[in-house]
């Protein structure tokens, strides 16, 4: 079983990211985010739910439509090392931070709202007041990223 | 504020050739983009450099020579800093312009580009890939790329900083031939034409589009900007019954990021012969007349039923000014 709530590194597993491609022709290429969105702790209910990661170009502060967005529906979650793996591709490079979350919506409440905001009984990659996190991608970056989720409501 | 704007109206965009040598002083974010879907079609346009200060809004216009094919996915490439829209527009009516033209849109489209309906708009309907696609629909639907579609790849980019911007920006999409298809979807801009909003009032503007088929709204999507203060679009049936699909309080930030709605199929149904009525409200603190593009009232959306994509310019019902 997993453990209760624990302070978890949100975000911090990434790997080594992947170095940046030298073309020679000043151009700039696309970058990427492989990973996998894991637990810390069980799901309240019956482990039926949708689990959703986001990119977006700003902080989703007034709850509007992200940049980008990858849904896996209808996870069930059986096991304590639960993982999904995702990928998140086309990311144009940029100095200024994109911003990534993930969460686990056990009772579909987000469904076409559009709003992304976890309720009770959801698993979130909150951490320190923030469902969102920083990310900057380089030219030709492909980041690892290991999303884990928490339950804030506790 | 007021300075940007004045400066914004100084420069001309140039297109830049391949043996440009880029000055030091350049912010040069042009990209090798990957390549479509196979059996797909990027639109790649030439590279642009926008001078410090301004505002570029132009078009790319080419045709599609292939066999009639649906559109599965749509991937707009470019990057996010300085960028406002990229579409790739229905460009049948505009015959001036010849395949491999890139200009400033409002050479040729006299209101800077809105006359003319997108060939696609944003789809939620089935999960997203992870690819960027703004289009996700069930494999058996797509939007209609027929052989011969002229088309315009409109870019819009606004340079805020005193050095030029070079950028290129590209569309990938993923085609499947049409009998993988049985149903089809067509993109609609539903817009309130020439308007002016006085200084220091609250106006609104309120305006009509009929449909001509049995439809089925798939996305529905609220565009006006900053001085925006009420957004709202009605299902107006034949017999002159009104439903309200979205009534919002507008805010500042979804100029950017427009709110958008999606339905199921049968969600929303309308006959031919309805109506689609939308009704803006702005307050102009601006200190000057605002009219488009400073200002817009756009209803955008998607639709089961359309034959093609379709560009209204609405028929007023109501303006008011206090």
């Amino acid at each position: 079983m997993i453990k209760a709530l624990t302070v978890v590194p949100l975000l911090l597993a990434c790997n080594p990211t992947t170095p940046k491609e030298d073309t020679g022709d000043g151009l700039l290429r696309l970058a990427s985010i492989t990973g996998n969105v894991e637990l810390a702790v069980p799901p309240s209910g019956d482990g039926l739910g949708t689990m959703v990661v986001i990119l977006s170009n700003n902080s989703n502060s007034v709850d509007i439509m992200p940049h980008r967005i990858f849904v896996e529906s209808l996870v069930v979650i059986e096991t304590a090392d639960f993982a999904m793996p995702f990928q998140l591709t086309n990311i144009f490079p940029q100095d200024e931070p994109y911003y990534i979350g993930a969460f686990f919506d056990e009772d579909f409440s987000m469904a076409g709202q559009g709003s992304y905001q976890p309720n009770s009984g959801d698993l979130s990659s909150w951490m320190d007041g923030e469902l969102f996190h920083e990310i900057v991608l380089g030219s030709g970056e492909d980041r690892s990223l290991v999303i884990t989720l928490i339950d804030e409501m506790e | 504020m007021l300075l940007t704007l004045l400066l914004l109206t100084a420069c001309e965009s140039e297109i830049v050739d391949s043996s440009y040598i880029v000055p030091d002083d350049v912010i040069d974010l042009r990209a090798v983009y990957p390549d479509p879907p196979e059996g797909g079609l990027q639109i790649l346009t030439p590279d642009l450099a926008i001078p410090p200060f301004s505002e570029a809004l132009w078009c790319f216009y080419d045709t599609w020579d292939g066999p009639d094919m649906g559109i599965t996915s749509f991937v707009e490439l470019h990057p996010s800093q300085f960028h406002h829209h990229s579409l790739v527009k229905d460009a049948n009516s505009l015959e001036s312009v010849s395949d491999g033209e890139f200009s400033a849109c409002s050479d040729i489209e006299e209101t800077g580009g809105m006359q003319i309906a997108p060939l696609v708009h944003i789809v939620n309907l089935t999960v997203p890939r992870g690819d960027g696609s703004i289009i996700n629909l069930p494999d058996n639907v797509a939007f209609r790329l027929e052989s011969g579609q002229k088309y315009s790849a409109d870019i819009h980019y606004i340079n805020t900083t005193d050095q030029t911007v070079l950028i290129n920006s590209a569309f990938n999409l993923g085609l499947t031939p049409t009998e993988n298809i049985d149903s089809w979807v067509s993109s609609f801009d539903l817009d309130a034409g020439a308007f002016a909003l006085p200084v220091g009032e609250e106006s609104t503007i309120s305006f009509d589009c009929e449909l001509e088929a049995d439809v089925s709204i798939v996305t529905l999507l609220a565009h006006a900007h900053q001085y925006g203060t009420n957004y709202k679009i009605e299902h107006i049936s034949a017999d002159g019954n009104s439903e309200v699909i979205i009534d919002i309080e507008w805010v500042e930030d979804y100029r950017w990021n427009s709110p958008t709605l999606f339905f199921g199929a049968g969600e929303i149904s309308m006959r031919e012969g309805d109506k689609i009525r939308t009704t803006c409200t702005w307050d102009n603190t601006s200190g000057e007349v605002l009219s488009f593009p400073s200002e817009m009232c756009t209803t955008s959306g998607v639709a089961l039923g359309l034959s093609g994509p379709l560009f209204c310019t609405g028929e007023a019902v109501d303006l008011e000014a206090r």
